[in-house]
Order: C-alpha cells, then sequence, then structure tokens
C-alpha cells in the first residue's frame, strides 16, 4: 500500500468521478427503460459500446470527429427506437420479465453485428483536446476526463428541463407513473416507451462517445459497461434517474480509491460486492423510494 | 348518445359482460348498479378503450367508436375517471390537471376550464404544487374528476368515485357530479353504493351476470321491493 498523499488521491478521485459519471449516464438509461416498461435493458451497455466503436470508424474514414460523432448519436438512438419496434412492440403482454429476456437476445445480437462489421480490434480517437491535462495546483488530470464529467451534467441538465418543461417530457412522467391511467388522458404510452428508449440510447451514447477517448473501445466491453452502469442503478435507486447518475458517480469514486488503496485487481469487484450489499440492505437503492405493490 | 349494444368483453377464457345492451341520452345522467363482480369495472373499462370489445358494438352520436384506442375515444368526448382513481404519483395537482388536457391545443379554453374545475373542488386550489400521490383518498378521487373533466367529455364516465374516500367526503362528491348533470353534461355512474347513485342520477341500470336485468326511472328503481332485495341489498 502506497504511502498516504493527498495530491495523487485528489487525482485519483477526480478520475474516478469520471469513470463514475459514465457509470452514472448508461445507469440513466437503465432507470428511464425500467421506469417504462418495469424491465431491465441488457441491450444498455451495447449501445455504450456502439456508440464509441461507430465514432471510430467514422474517424478512421476521416470523416470530421464532430460529424462521427453526431453520426454516432443518430445512429444509437436510431438502433434503440428499432430495438423497441422489433423486439418490444411486437410482444403481445410486454411482461417486465419478457422484455429483459427479449433485451438479452438483442444485446447479443447488437455485440455480434458490430463484431462483423467492425472487427475485433481496439478503436478509439482523440479527445476534444487531445491529450492535454489540466492543472490545478499540484493536482493534474487528463482534459477529457472533464469533458466526460461535463457531457454527464449537461446530459441530465437537459432531460430534467425535458421533463420538468415539457409537454413531452410532462406525458413520459405520466406513463412511467400510470399506464392505463396514461392511455385515458390520451397519451399514446406506446410511443412514449419507444422515446424512453431513443432517450435511454442516447445516454448510453454520450456516454460511450466521450470515454472512447480514454480507454479505447472494442465490441466486447458493452457487457462490462453495461454491468456497471445496472451497479449504478440499483446503488442509486433504479426507478430514479438522477439516483443512477449518483449510484454511477458514488460507484466510480469508490473504484478509483479502492483500487488506489488496496489493489487495481480489485477494481472490478468494487460493483460486484455494492451491487450485493445494496440487494441485501436497500433494495430500493440508496435515493430511491420504497415503492409497494399496487393493488 | 351513448348506445352500447350486444358489449361482450372479459378477461382470459372468460366473458365477464354477455351482451350489454344500454343508452345514455344527452344530459342524462345513468347510474350502473350491480353487486361487486357484477361487470361493472368491466363495462366502463371496454367503453374507454382499455380492454378490448369481442363483440358487440359502442357508439357516441352514432359513430361506432368500438375499435378505437382509448386516445381516440377521449378524444370523440368518452372520458373515463377510473376505479381506484388512478392519480398520477410524482406530478402535482397542476400538472395532473394539465396532463388532463393532454389532447387539447386551445390554450385558453384549457386556462377556462382549468379555473372552472378548481372553483367545483376549491381544496385542489389549495394545493396545486402538491405531489397527487400525498393527496388524501377524497381529494384524489376529486382530482381524478376534474382530471378528466379538463379533456372537455361529452360522456363522462365514473367508476365507483365513492371507493376509499371518506362518507362525509362522498357527499360532497356525489354533489358535485349532481351539479354537473344539472348542468347538462352526460354521465354514467357505475356505483355500488346504490343509494347515493339513485340520488344523483335520473334513471339506473342493474348490471347482473354480465348483461342488465333492471332498467328503470331511479325513482321506481328506489321503490321497488323486488329490486332492492334482488340487487341493491335492501
Amino acid at each position: 500500500m502506497p504511502a498516504f498523499d493527498a495530491t495523487a488521491l485528489i487525482q485519483v478521485l477526480i478520475g474516478g468521478i469520471g469513470n463514475g459519471a459514465v457509470y452514472g449516464l448508461v445507469g440513466l438509461g437503465f432507470s428511464l427503460i425500467y421506469r417504462s416498461t418495469g424491465a431491465v435493458n441488457f441491450a444498455q451497455g451495447e449501445w455504450v459500446m456502439l456508440a464509441g466503436m461507430a465514432a471510430a470508424a467514422g474517424f478512421t474514414a476521416r470523416w470530421p470527429l464532430p460529424v462521427a460523432a453526431a453520426a454516432a448519436l443518430v445512429l444509437v438512438a436510431a438502433v434503440g427506437v428499432l430495438s423497441y419496434q422489433i423486439g418490444v412492440r411486437r410482444l403481445r403482454d410486454p411482461a417486465p420479465l419478457l422484455v429483459t429476456m427479449v433485451s438479452i437476445g438483442i444485446a447479443i445480437f447488437t455485440k455480434g453485428v458490430v463484431m462483423v462489421t467492425l472487427g475485433k480490434n481496439p478503436n478509439g480517437y482523440p479527445g476534444v483536446f487531445g491529450d492535454a491535462l489540466v492543472r490545478m495546483g499540484a493536482v493534474s488530470v487528463p482534459a477529457q476526463t472533464l469533458i466526460v464529467i461535463a457531457a454527464c451534467l449537461a446530459f441530465v441538465a437537459a432531460l430534467h428541463l425535458l421533463f420538468a418543461r415539457s409537454r413531452i417530457g410532462l406525458a413520459l412522467r405520466a406513463s412511467a407513473a400510470d399506464a392505463d391511467a396514461a392511455a385515458l388522458v390520451g397519451i399514446p404510452v406506446r410511443r412514449m416507451v419507444m422515446f424512453s428508449f431513443a432517450l435511454a440510447a442516447a445516454a448510453g451514447a454520450v456516454a460511450g462517445l466521450v470515454v472512447t477517448p480514454l480507454t479505447l473501445i472494442s465490441y466486447d466491453q458493452g457487457t462490462m459497461l453495461g454491468f456497471k452502469g445496472f451497479s449504478a442503478a440499483m446503488l442509486g435507486g433504479i426507478a430514479s434517474p438522477l439516483g443512477a447518475v449518483a449510484g454511477g458517480i458514488v460507484l466510480g469514486a469508490l473504484e478509483a480509491v479502492s483500487s488506489y488503496q488496496i489493489s487495481s485487481r480489485f477494481k472490478d469487484a468494487v460493483a460486484f460486492i455494492l451491487f450485493l450489499l445494496v440487494l441485501f440492505a436497500r433494495p430500493h437503492g440508496l435515493f430511491g423510494r420504497r415503492t409497494g405493490e399496487r393493488v | 348518445m351513448l348506445e352500447i349494444d350486444g358489449l361482450r368483453a372479459g378477461y382470459g377464457t372468460a366473458d365477464v359482460l354477455r351482451g350489454l345492451d344500454l343508452r345514455v341520452h344527452a344530459a342524462e345522467c345513468v347510474c350502473l348498479l350491480g353487486a361487486n363482480g357484477a361487470g361493472k369495472t368491466t363495462t366502463m373499462r371496454a367503453l374507454a378503450g382499455l380492454l378490448p370489445a369481442r363483440g358487440g358494438t359502442i357508439r357516441l352520436d352514432g359513430r361506432d367508436v368500438t375499435r378505437l384506442g382509448p386516445d381516440e375515444r377521449l378524444a370523440a368526448g368518452l372520458a373515463l375517471v377510473p376505479e381506484g382513481r388512478r392519480v398520477f404519483a410524482g406530478l402535482s395537482v397542476v400538472e395532473n390537471l394539465a396532463i388532463g388536457a393532454y389532447l387539447r391545443a386551445d390554450r385558453v379554453a384549457i386556462s377556462r376550464d382549468r379555473e372552472r374545475v378548481l372553483a367545483l373542488f376549491p381544496r385542489l386550489a389549495e394545493r396545486l404544487s402538491q405531489d397527487a400521490s400525498t393527496l388524501s383518498g377524497g381529494e384524489q378521487q376529486m382530482l381524478a374528476i376534474a382530471r378528466a373533466l379538463m379533456s372537455a367529455p361529452r360522456v363522462l364516465l365514473l367508476d365507483e368515485p365513492s371507493m376509499g374516500v371518506a362518507p362525509i367526503v362522498v357527499r360532497d362528491i356525489f354533489r358535485t357530479i349532481a351539479g354537473l348533470a344539472k348542468d347538462g353534461l352526460t354521465i354514467l355512474l357505475a356505483e355500488q353504493n346504490a343509494r347515493m347513485a339513485l340520488k344523483v342520477a335520473s334513471s339506473g341500470a342493474v348490471l347482473s351476470e354480465g348483461a342488465i336485468a333492471v332498467r328503470g326511472e331511479s325513482t321506481h328503481l328506489r321503490a321497488d321491493p323486488s329490486v332492492r332485495e334482488a340487487y341493491l341489498g335492501a
């Protein structure tokens, strides 16, 4: 164990919060689909991976980076809508367990298609400021880490505005609260579920786009990203989008500190351990409300 | 105005409604009575489009709405206040009212209607920014009715508005329903509390085994001992 070093610890912590912002965005995606369908969407992590892979492919094909990133974002949102249309909309009775199982199929399919079309090699592209470091006193962190955190906050703020201020946001909240009652006030509930899939995919895509310059991405990384995001959502309370983001940041910070203080081999285990602790002690999450079964 | 002919609907393999016929004329308030499990809620859900009809027709002003979805039926003027209120938790009172007018675009008329329903239920006006799930049962019922009125319906379907509401508040709510009926709103009221329902409704229909067993004026139904014994529980 290294000697205590405050500067290094802060640096590690900021890096961890950066990872946590990614987990939080992925967790946000889990939360959005959980709220609208009651299901756990196992394709969420694949959407993160797809965004990074698609943007990297665009970059390799000499597209300007903003164009490649925007195209990847649109592509992934479209894949989210398509996943709903093909996998979920046709179900006669879209029970949560059934939707969850369908999402596993979508995840495996997405991963396979990416492997076949974009290859097995890790891909990437430079960050907005390249490999520049930002110095704050003795602490220096990659500029891209701050971009990751900013992107997460911006997405959350935009989503909050959408939910609080817009007509469609109100309709999304009403559909999530009570689908039958939403249908009775004239809300097209299925379209709202489809819209949730698009938003969840977009959240995953933003995560994938900003993290790829830091870590590179390959076709098989979606599963672990998905699991981290799911842990984040469970930690914060999967029914609460903001809770999921907070859960992600807590998870990222704990991961970073434990791998710094104990061992980096321990890093991925943190999410598993936290996940189990939450299931045992607080199944509705740190920030979620306990919800009873409606009769 | 509302014409139901041979309506069949149900869950799983069982039909709950086995050929229900009912007419509700314009500006009429009809109550639908019947024991628990007679099919009152099934009727209401089938009329609102939450439950597909397996047979028969539902017509609103002569237009066949049997195959329409809930949103299209609402647009046609058929609004249901569901059993158990079903207000939107996590949305404030004022947001619940706003979402009630989801299909409407006429801002001026919407805000006029909001003033109107708040005058109808002054207790809601005191709780505009409160989360709907924190209201009392009676207040939630008022909100559910107000939300349905925000769609400017031509026929209001009310499913058990007295359920889970304190008796003293039930009287308030029924007085408001009577007021709406007097103002000319067409109402179909499913209710287990026959005594209260027959007081506000001009006529009633008794549902038994998935069909209308008795239909008549409220005064007649109230007076008829055989009806009271057989269907209304004394």
